[in-house]
């Protein structure tokens, strides 16, 4: 991994915040996953094969869903399907932008969501797996990258 | 009456052209019904002329034109002679009538019908119904004054509308009844299957002949060559034509085509018509006559088909609705003159329906009375397998060449037996068609037996196998290994491009599209095209649908298949090379791996391993602390850095202590980084992402230095751990092991007595090969097979005890094996046999020295050598050694129960 690909998944992340709310969402410090679960309510996972192989992910909380929910839908009360669509789609907007900067040998798979505790994503993943808070809103969530 | 000749000579001529009918019948009916029946029903038209002259001859003319009894049957002229002509050529006349009504029934009834029932049928026409009726209607013509009851009533039938036509009609109805349709007419969903005529072309020369026949069977019935006869032939045509183009004015609308049976039966139903008052009418009404006709022809067959009443040609509605209508027609059109009745029109249209109610009552009472009778004995109509067969083959034992041909054609059709061949009869139109269908069946068998080959082969091919057509779509058989390869399945008819882009990335998939067009453009040489296959060597990508792919190597091999200069095809073969892909890059990557790790280990092996592991889980807790300090999201980030900058500095510091510049160097980039974010008042996540990634190599070093560190202190502790008498055993009990396995036997060696660790290294290696070549000696010689150890009472595996013993400045190593033991005899034998002494000095050769025979050169009892043993080499060498360490040795052994080796060896060589 190289730092300008890092800041590139990374602002993939903060401008949907932006186009979608108008907030841009902000960074945390990043960090080096160890054994320990790093996954909040909803969890979108995309594999990456072609010409970088390993994984990535997004997990968000419910409350951080919700709000994003909101802006997008409108104030209809989001149900849990609803909440594993935005996660969705969020992840395929990921994983599109991702193509777009990557290229069209940077292949990006279906992504799946997951809901809970998930314990088999790092087998996805290519360690070293890098954890970015992204914090909208006051709002934590994750984005983890683990590429060869 | 009198007649002239002039008038004799026109009547003959006439029953000659009603004579003529009879061909016109044979061939419609044959020429409208099946091949498979047509003999039959020409061969009914022909019996039933013999029969109904015969029968007519005997009976039928005297009932009808006989002295009458009451106006009901005549009562004279059976077997009717006379010596004048006019009375015989009246009867002939007369018979050739009877014929005609017959012959009526023949076709209605056809394809179903037994011949022997028809026969039947035709007697009681001609014996009875017929003649009867007739005389009801004509009786008195012979005599010259009319004399049935019917007649008397003022009925006018000329030339037998009713009499003839529908009487005969009647009785066909009566048997259609009765019979039922022919199979296969009538679907379960109503609508009426087309059983089409075998001969067409006949069938309108039969309706042209009957046309014909008809000048004489109504000019005739003037009886004599008056001036009527012109007129009356005139208004018969005219009927006839005006009854085929009324038929196929209204049918072809209807049935959306000029259906053979409109015009053919049109004509018919138009002559039909006419014929009762063709004498009496002016040409323009027999023009009416005929037109009428045709529609009630027409619209009564489909009625006829609505009542599900098979008429076979049509002859209901052309005989009996026509017949109908003629005789009605009398009494609307006649002129009351000609037909002398003195009855007023309203009163002759009631005389003809009686006349007409009277006939069908007569004539269908009768036959189906009678039929039913005979079909209640015996059935009158064929079984199922015979009406499908045909009744040419099944009546006649006939067959034809056409339909010999259907033969085999239906039975390859419901046996899929392509071996078949169609009987080839020659000078025949369907023998050569069978010839040329069998040429194409050959053909087609040896295509068909070349295809179920291919399919076999790509059934079971490992590699995917499959042609791609010019527009890039790939063909119907394909291996089905393609389908497991591509990880989908239906691939037959898609385009290999949409296929490859669901797992080949964009870039090479496009180069791949350009590839395979040029591959059908046959001006590039293919010698330099195949050079620049982009897939000979292609990564797949199959999302497994789980946010994970499936990767795989596949190699595409091309060929072109050529037409000519045309690029028709191309054979593509891909294979799956994922597997040698990936042990390849496996080896590269262990090799790579063992690189660096040499590499690493020339840095760090100047450090001592104790000093090593406390820097290393120093370095490990402080590279936590920092990972912490990113993850712990809250507090001040300058604290938080200025904590990381204080623990990178100490890894850096101690990695130079230990001269591990690699970790120095790394510690100091991020010591820098950190250096320069601390002047940052209020640095972003994402300047942290560069401090993340030279952690991240930090972190990666010292992992890959524990790993090293943890694999090199393993092998020292382990080969401490067991030390050169611990390595000794396993060695000695493991080649023990692999030498008992390759002979099939089974051996434990138990050698925890034996030390030779305190003996020098010089003495260790000759005492350690000495113990080998005992091992390997034991296990190929001593030793037997656990079943012959099981049947002397021993365990099955054989045991060999290895101890050693200080004593005083010796060290005695015992071996021992509980095998079979020397067989001296065996020994001795050997010695005479190779040479080396005769048989009596071996016999007095003492136990010791025979003994001593396997520590020579060379000697060996066994047959065929191996790599183990039967070199003579092996105890020899021990003898070698056992000087050169100036030891001494002794043996005792016994046969079946063991062999024991003492070595002495002297202690002056170890190192106390």
């Amino acid at each position: 991994m190289t730092e300008v690909e890092l800041k590139a998944f990374t602002r993939v992340v903060t401008q949907y915040f932006n186009n979608v709310t108008g907030t841009a969402a902000q960074l945390g410090l990043p960090y080096i996953k160890g054994e320990r679960q790093e996954t909040f309510d909803y969890t979108g996972v995309i594999g990456i094969s072609g010409s970088r192989k390993g994984g990535v992910y997004y997990t968000a909380g419910k409350q951080l869903l919700e709000a994003l929910g909101a802006f997008i839908l409108g104030d209809e009360p989001l149900d849990d399907e609803a909440l594993y669509d935005l996660v969705g789609e969020l992840t395929n907007t990921i994983a599109g932008n991702m193509r777009e900067i990557f290229g069209s040998n940077f292949l990006i798979s279906v992504p799946i969501i997951m809901k809970g505790k998930i314990d088999d994503i790092v087998i996805k993943l290519k360690p070293p797996v890098f954890i970015i808070p992204i914090i909208w809103n006051g709002m934590n969530s994750h984005l983890a990258i683990g590429l060869e | 009456m009198e007649h002239s000749m002039l008038d004799i000579m026109w009547v003959i001529m006439a029953a000659s052209l009603v004579f003529v009918m009879q061909a016109g019948f044979a061939m419609v009916e044959s020429g409208l019904t099946r091949s498979k029946n047509s003999i039959n029903v020409a061969i009914k038209n022909l019996t039933d002329l013999g029969v109904s002259l015969i029968v007519y001859w005997l009976v039928g003319f005297g009932l009808m034109f006989g002295l009458s009894f009451s106006g009901i049957f005549g009562t004279s002229e059976f077997f009717f002679d006379s010596g004048d002509a006019w009375p015989m050529v009246f009867c002939l006349f007369q018979a050739v009538f009877c014929s005609t009504a017959a012959t009526i029934v023949s076709g209605a009834v056809a394809e179903r019908m037994r011949y022997i029932s028809y026969i039947f049928a035709t007697i009681l026409m001609a014996l009875v119904i017929y003649p009867v009726f007739g005389h009801w209607a004509w009786g008195g013509a012979l005599q010259g004054s009319a004399s049935g009851w019917l007649a008397k009533l003022g009925f006018v039938d000329f030339a037998g509308s009713t009499v003839v036509h529908s009487v005969g009609a009647w009785v066909a109805l009566a048997i259609l009844v009765i019979i039922g349709p022919r199979a296969g007419r009538y679907k379960s969903d109503g609508t009426v299957a087309p059983l089409s005529g075998s001969n067409i072309p006949m069938a309108v020369l039969g309706v042209i002949l009957l046309w014909f026949g008809w000048f004489g069977f109504n000019g005739g019935s003037t009886l004599a060559a008056s001036e009527n006869v012109a007129g009356i032939i005139l208004r018969t045509c005219l009927a006839g034509a005006a009854g085929m183009l009324s038929a196929l004015l209204i049918g072809w609308p209807l049935l959306k085509k000029p259906d053979v049976n409109l015009v053919i039966n049109g004509a018919l139903a138009g002559l039909v018509a006419i014929t009762a008052g063709c004498h009496a009418v002016s040409a323009p009404q027999s023009i009416l006559i005929g037109l009428v006709a045709g529609v009630l022809m027409f619209a009564s067959s489909i009625l006829l088909d609505k009542l599900r009443i098979d008429d076979a040609v049509g002859a209901i509605p052309v005989h009996l609705v026509a017949g109908i209508w003629g005789t009605l027609a009398v009494a609307i059109f006649g002129n009351p003159d000609i037909l002398g009745t003195g009855l007023s029109p309203l009163e002759q249209l009631g005389i003809q329906g009686l006349g007409i109610t009277v006939c069908g009552m007569w004539s269908f009472g009768v036959a189906w009375l009678v039929v039913k009778l005979i079909n209640a004995i015996t059935p009158i109509r064929v079984s199922q397998i015979d009406e499908a067969n045909g009744l040419n083959k099944a009546e006649h034992g006939v067959s034809t060449e056409i339909y010999d041909l259907f033969s085999v054609l239906d039975q390859q059709a419901k046996t899929g037996d392509l071996s078949l061949r169609a009987p080839e009869e020659p000078f025949t139109e369907a023998g050569q068609i069978a010839g040329m269908y069998n040429n194409v069946m050959s053909k087609l068998e040896a295509d068909t037996i070349a295809k179920d080959e291919y399919l076999q082969i790509l059934h079971n091919v490992s590699d995917g196998l499959f042609l791609l057509d010019q527009d890039g779509v790939i063909g119907p058989y394909y291996a089905a290994s393609l389908n497991k390869i591509f990880e989908t399945d239906q691939l037959a008819g898609q385009k290999l491009s949409a296929v490859l882009a669901r797992f080949v990335a964009e870039e090479t998939r496009a180069v791949a599209e350009d590839f395979l067009q040029s591959c059908f453009d046959s001006r590039i040489a293919w010698r330099h095209l195949e050079k620049m296959n982009p897939l000979l060597d292609a990564m797949a990508y199959f999302d497994n649908g789980q946010g994970d792919f499936l990767e795989k190597n596949l190699q595409f091999l091309f060929r072109r298949l050529e037409d000519g200069s045309v690029v028709k095809r191309l054979l593509i073969l891909v294979r799956d090379t994922s597997a040698e892909k990936n042990l390849s890059e496996e080896i590269e990557k262990t090799r790579e791996l063992g690189k660096q790790e040499m590499e690493m280990l020339y840095r760090v092996m100047h450090v001592e391993p104790k000093t090593l592991q406390e820097f290393l889980d120093g370095l490990h807790r402080d590279l936590e602390a920092i990972n912490g300090q990113f993850r712990a999201g809250e507090g001040n980030v300058h604290e938080r850095l200025s904590q990381v900058f204080r623990l990178t500095h100490a890894i850096k510091g101690d990695a130079e202590l230990l001269q591990l510049d690699f970790i120095g160097g790394k510690a100091e980039e991020l010591e820098n980084r950190v250096r320069e974010l601390l002047k940052v008042s209020e640095p972003g996540g994402e300047e942290f992402l560069a401090l993340t990634l030279l952690y991240s190599e930090l972190a990666s070093a010292s992992t890959k230095l524990r790993e090293l560190l943890q694999k090199w202190t393993g092998f020292q502790a382990q080969t401490q751990s067991i030390g050169f008498d611990g390595y000794l055993r396993q060695s000695l009990a493991s080649m023990a092991s692999r030498l008992a396995s390759r002979y099939n036997k089974e051996v434990s060696l138990d050698a925890s007595g034996l030390s030779l660790q305190f003996l020098s290294p010089q003495l260790r290696k000759p005492i350690k090969d000495i113990l080998v070549q005992f091992v390997r000696n034991a296990v190929f010689h001593g030793f037997e097979t656990p079943d012959v150890r099981g049947n002397q009472g021993k365990a099955s595996a054989g045991l060999i005890q290895i101890s050693g013993l200080r004593q005083d400045k010796m060290l005695v190593v015992r071996f021992r094996d509980d095998g079979k033991g020397l067989d001296t005899g065996a020994l001795r034998q050997e010695a005479v046999k190779r040479g080396l002494m005769d048989s009596a000095k071996a016999s007095a050769m003492s136990e010791r020295d025979a003994l001593g025979l396997i520590f020579q050169s060379g000697f060996t009892t066994v047959a065929v050598a191996d790599s183990v043993a039967g070199k003579g080499i092996g105890m020899s060498l021990v003898r070698s050694l056992v000087k050169e360490t100036g030891s001494s040795l002794s043996m005792r052994t016994k046969k079946g129960a063991y062999t024991e080796f003492v070595l002495s060896i002297p202690l002056s060589g170890a190192k106390q």
